[in-house]
């Protein structure tokens, strides 16, 4: 189960709670032996930010928090803008600047502390988009999917990273920064606001600046992706509508386009030059790697010698009696030039055939003469027969004639 | 790394971040691509690079009657391939909602893919369509994985996929920006696809007035 990150964060507050209570209220924090333990904890969560020789406050997010639940009202208000924030500044040194002429100490304390908190606030803000728009565009706007919401986001980034270069601008040919570095009434702040602000601001600027030449470069690609999509869908619909259609000979044209001009690829294959003695012991290290082959040597058969086998035992086919009796008819048929008819044999020779049912005797003559054996022997077989009639197709053989041909 | 890199492009590869990215990295600086360059103009060749410098190839110098042949080797090939990678550029676009067509780098991944052909049936017909390209992407089974796995294996072949050792995902390479500077090319100089395209854009506008 994962860590709850809120309750630990919240037991830290609370274990802390003095310190936070102190920086809150005295705008700062001052690392020492007893308090360093709590302070690198807090820090861990962001809660305080150093801000130079053993100072700490409380990040600009959480004492933001922190008034809204306690309902302190900031003077002059806190836009999210940049602009408004360098506004804010400008009023609150004016105000410093007045309170500090009428000699009004407690309300001077104050607003040199608000003054505090308004830089710190500029300054963390700055550094927070910075490293937002970094993330941005180095993911490429990785956290949405389509081209149009990346376009979208690229348009937005781009407009407010020059909202922000151009506050950062207008403030900078201020001469706010002039009169604090210069005028009695800011000495207690002159220093805070040139190494929290002054000195920064410069290279806050060239970063964001970078920044918005790289997202306008990505403007630039994202046209041109729009504009490829659209060209391979088109083509793509045009080649489907006209299926036979033939692009120009773009390879016979006097200067082919430089995309026609890539090489096609030559088959490369190096071999070693043996005979060079340089190379002599790294090719006998390759040799001594190589298998040897496997030798399959001929075998020799001794010539063979004939077996003498026995014969084959010779079986005597014994003709069957039915088959004699067919004999017997076409005999008796030829001798006598007459026309036998096999039912007649049938009943005359009652033993020459073995108790055979007259119906099989007449089915063994139409099949034992047919008519390879009909030519072989010079005789014609006649069967006597009637339509079936239920099995249309069939015939009913009640005799078979056998003549000479 | 320059002797490799030599080889690679006198192979006639598209070194990009994809497929060779030690070598792509290798000449992405510029002493080094003059280095390579004055190598292969010593055998008739010079180091290209694609319209948006997303691969790197090996080009002739002239253009003489062994070139020449070549050329029409190579325009061939284009011709041949056109429409195949048009229907697969298009094809993975609505398979994957995407209003914007792959780019060098971009993964195909085959299961979510093929998830979304078979979901929809116009995809599934899209991709029926690709046998009538040629047999290299026909199969005795109709089935739509074999059709997509063929398609792929048939971009892979063509160079301009990668796939992963599982066979799942494929990477583009940027071969696909020699591509669109042949469809940009396509796009601009032949006359019927531009008045095609010419009239398309009139009709968007006019749509939004």
């Amino acid at each position: 189960m994962s860590r709850d990150g809120v309750k630990h964060l919240i037991g830290r507050l609370a274990t802390h709670q003095h310190l936070v209570s102190h920086a809150y209220y005295n705008s700062e924090l001052i690392k020492d032996e007893e308090n360093a333990r709590g302070i690198e904890l807090l820090q861990q969560h962001k809660v305080l930010i150093p801000r130079g020789d053993d100072a700490y406050t409380l990040h600009t997010t959480f004492r933001r928090f922190l008034d809204a639940a306690l309902n302190i009202e900031r003077l002059y208000g806190i836009g999210s803008d940049l602009g408004v924030a360098f506004e804010r500044l400008e009023q609150l040194t004016n105000a410093l600047f007045d309170v500090a002429h009428e000699g009004q100490m407690e309300d001077r304390e104050r607003i040199e502390d608000e003054i505090r908190q308004s830089i710190y606030e500029i300054s963390d803000n700055l550094a927070a988009d910075l490293a937002h728009l970094r993330t941005l565009v180095e993911n490429r706007f990785g956290n949405v999917s389509t081209l149009a919401e990346k376009k979208r986001q690229n348009a937005y980034y781009i407009g407010r990273t020059e909202k922000v270069v151009r506050a950062i601008e207008l403030f900078t040919l201020s001469d706010l920064g002039e009169r604090i570095q210069t005028q009695g009434a800011f000495a207690n702040i002159a220093a805070m606001f040139r190494a929290q602000l002054q000195d920064r601001l410069p290279s806050f600027r060239q970063n964001l600046s970078d920044i918005l030449e790289i997202l306008k470069q990505y403007l630039f690609e994202y046209r041109e992706i729009e504009e490829r999509t659209r060209r391979v869908r088109s083509l793509w619909l045009y080649l489907e509508r006209h299926p036979v259609y033939e692009l120009q000979e773009w390879d016979e044209t006097a200067h082919p386009q430089p995309w026609l001009l890539k090489a096609s690829g030559l088959s490369i294959r190096s071999h070693p030059w043996v005979r060079d003695p340089e190379y002599t012991d790294a090719l006998a290290d390759l040799a001594g790697d190589i298998a040897p082959p496997t030798l399959r040597l001929p075998v020799e058969r001794p010539r063979g010698t004939l077996i003498e086998e026995d014969p084959a035992p010779s079986v005597v086919l014994q003709i069957k009696p039915y088959q004699r009796a067919i004999e017997n008819l076409i005999t008796t048929c030829k001798s006598q030039n007459v026309r036998a008819s096999a039912l007649e044999w049938y009943f005359d020779h009652p033993n020459d055939l073995g108790g055979m049912s007259v119906s099989v005797w007449l089915q063994c003559v139409l099949e034992d003469l047919g008519p390879r054996k009909k030519k072989e022997l010079g005789i014609a077989v006649v069967a006597e027969e009637s339509p079936d009639p239920i099995f249309t197709g069939n015939v009913m053989v009640s005799d078979v004639h056998v003549e000479p041909a | 790394m320059f002797e490799a890199t030599v080889i690679k492009l006198l192979e006639g590869a598209f070194i990009c971040r994809t497929a060779y990215p030690d070598l792509f990295s290798f000449l992405e600086d510029e002493s080094t691509r003059r280095q390579v360059d004055g190598y292969l103009t010593q055998i008739g060749r010079r180091l290209a690079a694609t319209s948006h410098g997303e691969a790197y190839y090996a080009a002739h110098r002239a253009v003489g009657p062994s070139e020449r042949t070549e050329i029409r080797s190579l325009f061939k090939e284009v011709k041949h391939e056109l429409r195949p990678v048009l229907g697969f550029l298009n094809l993975i676009m609505q398979a994957q909602r995407a209003d914007r067509t792959l780019g060098t780098g971009d993964v195909i991944d085959f299961p979510k893919t093929l998830l979304h052909i078979s979901e929809n049936p116009h995809l599934g017909e899209m991709l029926r369509g690709f046998a009538a390209l040629g047999k290299e992407f026909a199969s005795s089974d109709a089935n739509l994985r074999t059709l997509l796995d063929r398609l792929l294996q048939q971009m892979v072949k063509t160079g301009y996929l990668i796939p992963d050792r599982q066979g799942d995902r494929f990477e583009v390479t940027g071969k696909i920006d020699y591509f669109y500077e042949v469809v940009d090319f396509l796009a601009e100089n032949e006359q019927a696809i531009r008045e095609a395209q010419d009239q398309e854009s009139e009709g968007e506008t006019g749509r939004l007035f």
